[in-house]
């Protein structure tokens, strides 16, 4: 009896997966409608989720011959899911694209090439630098939707109420950081910090630590005479890691835990109250916000302070079309409606990202508050990152580099660094 | 039976110790779960909810459409657990049982998937998948969990069988059972706790694996509870009460399959006759 | 112990029934996991991101692995992951799962549910909590140890190259010794209770009862989870990627994490797989070498 019904089980089981799965096969054409499938990050976060459903429904409403399809995934699988998907064949004709993987994803060959397309007013309306940002060996890899510049946030309070004027160069970024580290209890020991410093070895530290590196002067990498080169080892660099090592070791005015703390540990303190400066996207104050509202109206931001120079990575996050897709008008058609001035101005006040088209810039009242001077500034100067598919092994060695000398600093910085410049020069000549 | 001694009082101690390195973890789980979102983030910490509230669990049920996860899981999960124990108890039986040629390469082979790092196997996966056909279907996931679980369960299967004695099966085929007949009326039912605890290991896995579910299905409406969960994690804040109430909403099934199995594999044997 | 089953039974009926009775678990392997792993191997011998890039480069990727450092480095720091999880979470599993079978034990059901509770959450849930509560600013460990008076100043679990390890192996045996512990309860089901009464009448201690009664009668299961766990923890990647990624520095960066970085953030997947073949290969003689030292001991 008992055999019967386990067989009994069995069968019902693999019937119902049978025809539980059949009819998910997905196909191109549904009574004569177009199916549009697309992979993107912004379903799987709040509050953008919710506003790009209600974007993809009215686009819906408004084309009713295109059905979109969506699967979402989560920013740091997004390479791993495309790299998957495009290996099989089984590439969406619209796929989320970033300035971290748009060298990798260009270098495989799946970013058609969206020039096109596009009118020269719509290509000419893409703000400057982001256009820059999205375009590989003279194509335009990617079509942006939004942008979240780094720049410096600060505690608008805290620093009006010790007197300190937002700081425009890395030394007065020190100096603060000295004031706003403080006891406010009196217990004897530190409560708030000056500084979030990011010392955890991923894109988040290594992108920040870069910010600073190139204020000294010092590229970690660069194209020039049809090579890549390196200016790691330079006295500059050393400056660079020495000033970095020195906020946490030298002036502690960074929260304990400094090689732990990620951006998500970061983002944490800053609603926590615990630090007063940290270097953070646009997108990112929401997020404070959010957990700790009571900060809404505290926060201000200026433009990255620099050394010798100043220096905001372009940061794009943007569309690229499937060379193999069958609906690639309707795709571009999608993509222009996500970015349209109406949809930005709506996105950027809800979720802090910031439009990448010159026709919503102007008319957003929203980015001249002071909120948002430092993060306007960082935009309108975005430099594109190297796009050297091998970039973040390079990065990931700087982020080695700068671990190793927070967590002992009686190393001796010029040969930390000279053996970091060797292992950068050797991924160099890997990839030759 | 023996007669009842005084439980040694250290062994009591040590058992409370670890219950208590194994709660503090899960008590921050739980009482996360149930704190209003700003609460979560405050420090010092607060080691009981101010404002007691079922907020989180809420969310993960409407906002991030958990229902729908669990459903793919339990059609997902208990099929390829199913099949997964039919196929290993076979195997270990079979493998214990019986010389045959080539016994000691099959264990071996059978081991052997299992010793690849499954980082680099997930697009293989993918691209096998498609071959048959199965990308977005509960069958495919389901055939992939089978093929995870059924090395270590035959093994795990294959070592209960070796501690049941071959005298048994000797004394029943003299009394006219055939193969099958030993399978069912004698192995089968002493190997019962073993059967039991190898199911509970291939539902548990196959519950909470995340990297595969997450790379083998590509619409939401196929994502599993592993995933929802996976999806919560994001580079630039973790909603920690969402988080902690979406795992506890997870893994509420399992403690049940625990608690109402447990019986069957603790007690299902006492000290008898069939024993030596 | 070694008698032949079912002598009744000629040999090729054994083949044949044999066969009958492994051949489906044979076929899904087949069917499922052999293309994974010629695939994972063909492709260490080629320069390609799997899409548009395969250039055969034989042994190239090979021949860099044997003489890098790094990765020597990051195969020591997986044999001492391995090492210390297993070993914490066999002591922790015999133990348990011999206390609570003890027929005097109080509310063994209870404390039975309740060791059990880290097996049931998933490892990235596990890796990102534990993460929280060793956190140096807002962690609840350093929380209570202020509390109490423990520390003055924040430990530092995760940033300092020195405790990471231990700090990423305890939640490792944390999360992985209830999963032992049920396979041993269930083992310790199927000793005799006459056995340890005989043990007692011929004046067997404590220990003396577990050395020879308990441990040669789950020895089976025992060394077969141990296999298995030796296996896992050699590959283990989601709870130390979700604890440290590796860092700081490269204090706990094992063979997984590097195998993931180079495939994942590299896109250098025949660098990878070479990783992995490595990897491999070191599991298949690991296991082989157990086997044998087994056949010995019998």
């Amino acid at each position: 009896m008992k055999k019967r019904l386990v067989v009994l089980l069995l069968s019902v089981f693999l019937i119902a997966s049978v025809f539980a799965g059949g009819s998910k096969e997905a196909s191109a054409e549904e009574g004569g409608q177009t199916v549009l499938t697309v992979l993107t990050t912004a379903v799987t976060q709040e509050p953008e989720g919710s506003l790009a459903e209600e974007y993809i429904a009215e686009f819906e409403r408004l084309n009713p011959d295109i059905k979109i399809e969506i699967t979402g995934v989560p920013m740091n699988s997004a390479l791993q899911r495309i790299t998957t998907l495009a290996a099989s064949g089984s590439l969406p004709d619209l796929f989320v694209n970033t300035e971290n993987i748009v060298g990798q994803l260009a270098d495989m060959g799946i970013c058609e090439d969206l020039t096109p397309y596009l009118s020269e007013d719509e290509i000419n309306n893409i703000v400057d630098s982001v256009r820059t940002g999205c375009t590989i060996d003279g194509q335009l890899v990617m079509y942006p939707w939004y942008s979240g510049p780094n720049a410096l946030i600060y505690r608008t309070d805290w620093l009006e109420e010790l007197g300190i004027e937002p700081p425009q160069t890395l030394d007065e970024v020190v100096a603060a950081a000295q004031k706003l580290t403080r006891d406010t209890n009196g217990d004897g020991m530190t409560d708030t910090y000056g500084f979030g410093l990011i010392g955890t070895n991923d894109d988040s530290g290594q992108t920040r630590f870069v910010m600073i590196l190139r204020s000294f002067g010092a590229r970690e990498l660069y194209f020039e005479d049809g090579e890549w080169k390196t200016e790691i080892g330079t006295p500059e660099s050393v400056a660079a890691f020495e000033y970095f090592r020195d906020l946490s070791t030298k002036y502690k005015v960074v929260p304990p835990g400094a090689l732990e703390n990620s951006f998500n540990e970061n983002v944490n303190l800053m609603a926590m109250e615990q630090i007063g400066m940290l270097i953070a996207g646009s997108n990112s104050v929401g997020k404070i916000f959010n957990a700790n509202p009571e900060l809404e109206g505290r926060i201000g931001s200026v433009e990255m302070p620099s050394a010798v120079t100043t220096y905001t990575p372009s940061s794009i996050l943007g569309w690229s079309l499937n060379p193999e897709s069958e609906h690639k008008d309707a795709a571009i058609r999608f993509v222009k409606f996500m970015s349209n001035k109406e949809n930005s101005l709506r996105w950027v006040e809800v979720t802090g990202r910031m439009p990448c088209m010159k026709d919503a810039i102007t008319e957003s009242d929203y980015l001249s508050t002071d909120l948002f001077r430092g993060f306007v500034a960082g935009f309108e100067n975005m430099v594109q990152a190297p796009n050297a598919p091998f970039y973040a092994e390079v990065k990931t060695e700087l982020g080695k580099c700068y671990q190793s000398l927070i967590m002992d600093p009686s190393l001796d910085a010029a040969a930390e660094v000279a053996k970091c410049a060797e292992a950068v020069q050797r991924i160099i000549d890997n990839n030759a | 039976m023996g007669q009842r001694r005084k439980f040694p009082v250290a062994g009591l101690i040590l058992v409370i110790l670890g219950c208590l390195m194994v709660l503090v973890p899960v008590y921050w789980m739980v009482i996360t779960s149930f704190k209003a979102a700003p609460e979560t983030f405050r420090n010092p910490p607060t080691l009981w909810p101010e404002s007691f509230t079922l907020d989180a669990y809420r969310k993960v049920i409407d906002d991030y459409s958990f229902g729908d996860f669990f459903l793919n899981s339990v059609i997902v999960v208990v099929g390829s657990t199913l099949l997964t124990i039919l196929v290993a108890t076979m195997a270990g039986f079979g493998a214990s049982r019986f010389r045959f040629r080539g016994k000691g390469a099959f264990l071996g082979f059978v081991l052997v998937t299992q010793m690849f790092p499954s980082v680099i196997m997930l697009i293989p996966y993918f691209r096998i998948l498609k071959l048959y056909g199965l990308i977005n279907t509960h069958l495919g996931l389901i055939i992939v969990y089978i093929s995870f679980q059924v090395p270590l369960c035959t093994w795990l299967m294959y070592s209960y069988f070796e501690t049941i004695p071959k005298d048994l099966d000797a004394a029943a085929a003299i009394d006219g059972l055939n193969n099958w007949g030993i399978f069912r009326k004698i192995a089968l039912p002493l190997s019962l706790p073993g059967i039991a605890s190898t199911s509970i290991y291939a539902f548990i896995n196959s519950w909470n694996e995340f990297q595969f579910a997450m790379t083998l299905t590509t619409t939401e409406d196929m994502k599993t509870v592993s995933v929802g969960i996976g999806q919560m994690i994001d580079d630039t804040m973790i909603n920690w009460n969402d988080m902690m109430a979406a795992s506890i909403l997870a893994s509420i099934p399992l403690i049940l399959v625990f608690i109402f199995c447990q019986n069957l594999f603790f007690e299902g044997l006492t000290a008898g006759g069939v024993k030596q | 112990m070694k008698q032949p089953a079912l002598r009744h039974v000629g040999d090729l009926h054994q083949n044949k029934l044999g066969y009958l009775f492994t051949a489906p678990a044979f076929l899904v392997l087949v069917l499922m996991v052999v293309y994974p792993l010629i695939y994972g191997i063909v492709i260490s011998f080629f320069d390609t991101n799997l899409v548009n890039r395969f250039d055969f480069v034989g042994l190239k990727y090979y021949k860099r692995l044997i003489v890098d450092e790094t990765f020597y480095a990051s195969l020591g720091r997986t044999a001492i992951f391995t090492i210390f999880t297993v070993a914490g979470r066999t002591v922790l599993a015999v133990l348990f799962a011999n206390l609570l079978v003890m027929d005097s034990m109080p509310c063994k059901t209870v404390f039975r549910s309740i060791l059990v509770l880290p097996w049931f959450f998933p490892d990235v849930v596990v890796g990102i909590l534990w993460r929280w509560l060793y956190n140096a600013n807002y962690g609840l460990f350093n929380f209570i140890l202020r509390t109490i008076g423990l520390a003055d100043a924040p430990i530092e679990w995760l940033s300092n190259s020195k405790t990471a390890m231990w700090a990423v192996i305890m939640v490792s045996i944390w999360k992985g010794f209830p999963f032992m512990m049920v396979m041993l309860l269930a083992a310790l089901q199927t000793i005799s209770k006459d056995l340890y009464e005989a043990a007692e009448l011929d004046g067997c201690g404590v220990f003396q009862r577990f050395l020879h009664v308990t441990l040669p009668g789950i020895m089976p299961v025992l060394s077969t989870t141990l296999m298995l766990e030796i296996m896992w923890c050699f590959k283990h990647f989601t709870l130390i990627w979700n604890l440290t990624k590796g860092g700081p520095v490269d204090a706990t960066q094992v063979v997984s994490i590097d195998i993931y970085n180079t495939a994942f953030q590299y896109t250098r997947y025949g660098e990878s797989s070479t990783r992995a073949v490595f990897v491999f290969v070191i599991i298949i003689i690991l296991t082989v070498m157990q086997k044998k030292m087994k056949r010995k001991e019998a």
